[in-house]
């Protein structure tokens, strides 16, 4: 059998038009318009329920899945909102015309800084001296060797 | 009007159906039943052997299609999977239930002109034909009747049944000899 149904699968079997006819004679007319219509008119109403009971399904997945959407933008708003709120209330509470804003005064402090180094120098100090009194080194080495070399 | 499956071109196509049936479009619902419901009611009297049971079948597998249809593969063309289902349905519904009596079914019978002899072998000829595709198995009766009498290829009733297109000619070569030998029966 096996060898027979090697040689049956080979290739497509040719079409046998008189088994044909005697085929759907055997089988008798196929279904009349009218029998089918009737027939699709019964699968249509048996299927109504369940084609309902799927629109409902499908308008609440809908609403479901914009929901989600709508609720996260929404949280999304809310936030800029208070962001963008809350600035506009800060400059509109502290900030003037007249309002003066403390800068520090740089130059000034640079000015102090190179008074001391003149005095320093002017007192005899060497510069090693100097940049230990105005950058403090790693350690405090250094104020037991000033302490003995006093 | 009632279409068929063969229709050649159809102007939406099934999966499009398919997809507005999902979301319970009562519309295309009924165009894919249309499309559909002369082969099916064909392959289903050839399963059953009887016009109301078939037609009790044909419902059953179309509502069964709509309660499966989230399950459906859209990569795939819909008739096979419908047809297999019909016929599996069809196939445990021919083991679960005791079948009604055969009607008499309007066949090719000859004209009313034709002499006593000739209606005579007609209707011998129909007869035992009748009784040796009613001893096919069913997969066997079903295979050659698609082939021979629905045009399709072996490959499309493989999808529909299944099974391997090897089976598919294998029981299309078994019911064609059985077959050819009533045939050849009568003429001898």
């Amino acid at each position: 059998m096996n060898d027979e149904r090697r040689v049956v699968s080979l290739s497509e079997p040719e079409r046998d038009a008189q088994l044909a006819r005697a085929i759907r004679a055997a089988e008798g007319s196929p279904p009349s318009e009218a029998r089918l219509e009737m027939l699709r008119a019964r699968i249509a109403s048996a299927a109504a329920a369940a084609l309902e009971a799927r629109r409902e399904r499908a308008w609440w997945e809908w609403m479901t899945r914009w929901a989600r959407t709508e609720v996260a933008l929404a949280a999304a708003a809310t936030i800029l909102a208070a962001v963008i709120g809350g600035a506009t209330s800060i400059g509109r509470g502290e900030i003037g015309a007249d309002t003066v804003v403390a800068v520090p005064n740089v130059q000034t402090s640079g000015a102090r800084l190179d008074s001391v180094a003149t005095r320093a120098f002017a007192a005899g100090a060497s510069s090693e001296q100097v940049m230990n009194a105005l950058v403090p080194p790693p350690s405090g080495e250094w104020l037991l060797t000033a302490a003995v070399a006093r | 009007m009632v279409g068929t499956a063969s229709d050649d071109a159809p102007l939406v196509d099934d999966r499009e159906l398919v997809d507005r049936v999902k979301q319970g479009d009562a519309t295309a619902y009924d165009a894919l039943v249309r499309r559909h419901l002369a082969r099916a009611t064909m392959i289903a009297r050839r399963l059953l052997g009887n016009v109301q049971d078939a037609e009790d079948l044909v419902q059953e597998a179309f509502i069964r299609a709509l309660d499966r249809i989230s399950t459906f593969d859209d990569s795939r063309a819909f008739a096979p999977w419908f047809f297999r289902l019909l016929i599996n349905t069809g196939l445990n519904a021919r083991k679960a239930r005791a079948l009604r009596a055969a009607e008499p079914e309007q066949g090719d019978y000859p004209s009313r002109g034709a002499n006593p002899l000739e209606l005579a072998e007609h209707e011998d000829l129909r007869e035992r034909f009748q009784a040796a595709l009613a001893s096919l198995p069913p997969r066997q009766r079903l295979v050659v009747s698609m082939f021979e009498v629905d045009g399709l290829s072996t490959a499309e009733i493989a999808d529909s049944l299944g099974i391997s297109r090897e089976t598919v000619r294998w029981h299309h070569h078994q019911a064609r000899q059985t077959l050819r030998q009533a045939l050849a029966a009568f003429r001898g």
